[in-house]
């Protein structure tokens, strides 16, 4: 269905005196009255101060605006409730006829008085919760704590110690011992994430933990606790800015690892053969098995997709 | 196929519809910031984001002033910018909220922005966030007033069966395409997203559903009138039965879960050939 409005139709003109209405967000009586909803009160905004919060009781701070005057049907309901009679309608003329009806000529009268006791003053000095953010915090990573992380699991620092671990030995050996150096690596990578995690909270987990539902627990343990620290793991010691979350919700989490950074220094410089062996395959799988210890919760961890057949790494957590 | 469907469909999950593909919900909880990055796009504040371009204010000065081709124009604009909001019915709907994970309700910004109802009151907290945006609703002060209430997946549900008790209309909100990021329960005149789609023709684009009515069930109670707010349903005082305009309709389903008698329902759009592809 197309649908049009009759071309060249006037609307009535609805101005608005500011000077007259000053804190609209306290008094708000044209829009409770306005049948069509023509009238909304918006927040003056600036694009510096866009992050901040604005008190509603100052003057100025937001504005009554009339943005769907297509609609208003010059009732003049809005003008009988104006205390501060801050509201004109104009009726333009439609086609030959001008119409000028009672209520058009309603509409142009001045209430007497109405302007000169301070109406907002009494309003004012009602309480309007603001809110107010309870500390200065962030809700990224804290910059340091990845640096931390970052210093120690550094994948060219990880490649180093592996092919010290696998020098000189023959192929079977190579795939074992690889196994059980990224395992032990793996779940070394995972406490200290766990634990530079805890120590530096921001404000995105505390969000999380604060969330109790009405039997009292925490119920968004899963998936979101255990995807910060698989974020903060990950952001550390891969190359991208952002991990590839492909599913989060109150089942299952999933994650791709493209261009796998560790991948690429393997086979550098241990070489193509052992890489594709994916034995650094361990290092993620004992890295979550730790994350999700850590959560107390039974999962099945899968890893559907490997960088040496896929190009990418992906792995998945379904709640049992 | 809508085509939001044809971009961010997967076959695999609910028979290739957009919002049934769990992958649009998913999304980092963190990102490292390149050294000097601010925030940008929505993450810089919504209204910001949000307010360029012409807006429907334009419109409107473009009919008074008989000028069609500049009407055309922003009307053009606004088509292709309102891609961002799907209308689903409760049966859907239930199926979303299995989907994302955190939910929140919120204030409803149009409500607040429209109507004289704002967080102070218990009954705004109507519409819900979805996914980890929600757990940084708190940058914007303004739109975090009154604070974000997380519920569990049978809450959510719950509350939206409560919501369309009340009579409320459910609109998917995209956040920067294909990431689904809102839930909400609008009705008319208060919601823009209704108003835009019934004054203008802009705004969310249709449901995968059209409602029709079983006469042999119907017996003329008029409950589902009451219910339509997209003028598409209507008492037919000739043989005294409901009567629904399948090209107004947006599929939300209200009319079937408020009628005692199941005389209405929903039929896939894509079955019926003249509105199969009738989107706005």
């Amino acid at each position: 269905m197309t649908y049009s409005l009759p071309m060249g139709r006037k609307f009535p003109k609805i101005t608005i005196d500011l000077t007259k209405c000053k804190v609209p967000f306290l008094c708000k009586k044209c829009l409770q009255a306005c049948p069509m909803a023509v009238f909304n009160v918006t927040r003056v905004m600036s694009k510096e101060k866009r992050l901040e919060e604005m008190d509603p009781r100052i003057d100025g701070n937001y504005v009554l605006r009339a943005p769907r005057r297509d609609k208003c049907t010059v009732c003049n309901l809005c003008l009988d409730v104006c205390p501060v009679d801050a509201i004109k309608i104009d009726i333009p003329k439609q086609g030959r006829q001008k119409v000028e009806t009672e209520s058009v000529k309603k509409s142009k009268q001045e209430k007497p008085g109405a302007v000169a006791q301070d109406y907002f003053a009494e309003l004012k000095k009602q309480p309007y919760p603001l809110f107010i953010a309870p500390k200065p915090y962030s809700f990224d990573l804290n910059e340091d704590m990845v640096q931390m992380v970052r210093k120690d699991f550094d994948p060219d620092k990880v490649t180093n110690a592996l092919s010290t671990a696998v020098k000189g030995k023959n192929k079977a050996e190579t795939q074992k011992a690889g196994e059980a150096f990224f395992k032990d690596m793996g779940e070394k990578w995972m406490r200290r994430t766990i634990q530079l995690g805890d120590e530096y909270y921001d404000r995105t987990i505390e969000m999380i933990l604060e969330a109790v539902d009405r039997q009292g627990k925490q119920f968004l343990v899963f998936p979101h606790v255990l995807q910060r620290y698989v974020e903060i793991a990950y952001l550390a010691t891969q190359d991208f800015l952002k991990v590839p979350v492909t599913l989060n919700n109150a089942n299952e989490l999933a994650y791709r690892i493209p261009k796998c950074a560790l991948y690429g220094r393997i086979q550098e410089k241990v070489g193509e053969d052992f890489a594709k062996l994916m034995t650094c395959k361990d290092y993620c799988r004992s890295a979550l098995a730790v994350a999700q210890k850590q959560i107390n919760m039974d999962l099945l961890i899968d890893q559907p997709a490997t960088t040496a057949k896929e190009g990418f790494c992906e792995f998945t957590m379904h709640k049992l | 196929m809508c085509n939001l469907c044809e971009q961010f469909g997967d076959p695999k999950h609910g028979n290739g519809l957009w919002y049934l593909n769990p992958t649009n919900y998913a999304r980092n909880m963190y990102k490292l910031r390149a050294p000097g990055e601010g925030f940008q796009g929505a993450e810089a504040g919504l209204e910001t984001g949000a307010r360029r371009g012409p807006s429907q204010m334009d419109l409107l000065n473009a009919i008074e002033n008989d000028d069609y081709t500049e009407y055309d124009r922003i009307r053009k604009i606004l088509l292709a910018g309102g891609q961002g909001s799907q209308v689903v019915p409760l049966k859907d709907a239930d199926e979303v909220l299995e989907l994302c994970s955190p939910i929140g309700l919120i204030a409803c910004i149009c409500r607040k922005d429209l109507r004289a109802i704002d967080e102070r009151n218990e009954l705004e907290y109507t519409c819900m966030g979805m996914g980890v945006g929600m757990l940084k609703w708190e940058r914007w002060p303004e739109r975090y007033k009154g604070g974000v209430k997380f519920v569990n997946v049978d809450e959510a549900k719950e509350w939206n069966h409560e919501m369309d008790r009340r009579g409320f209309v459910h609109i998917l909100m995209l956040f920067g395409a294909p990431y689904i990021g809102g839930f909400c329960q609008c009705d008319y005149p208060d919601c823009g997203a209704i108003r835009s789609a019934v004054d203008f023709g802009l705004g969310p684009i249709k449901g995968h559903y059209v409602a029709m009515v079983d006469y042999e069930k119907c017996n003329g109670c008029g409950i589902c009138a009451q219910r339509c707010q997209w003028g598409a349903l209507k008492f037919e005082v000739t043989n005294e039965k409901a009567n629904i305009d399948l090209f107004k309709c947006y599929g939300c389903g209200l009319c079937q879960t408020g009628c005692p008698r199941g005389a209405i329902n929903l039929l896939e759009r894509s079955s019926v050939p003249a509105v199969a592809e009738v989107w706005r």
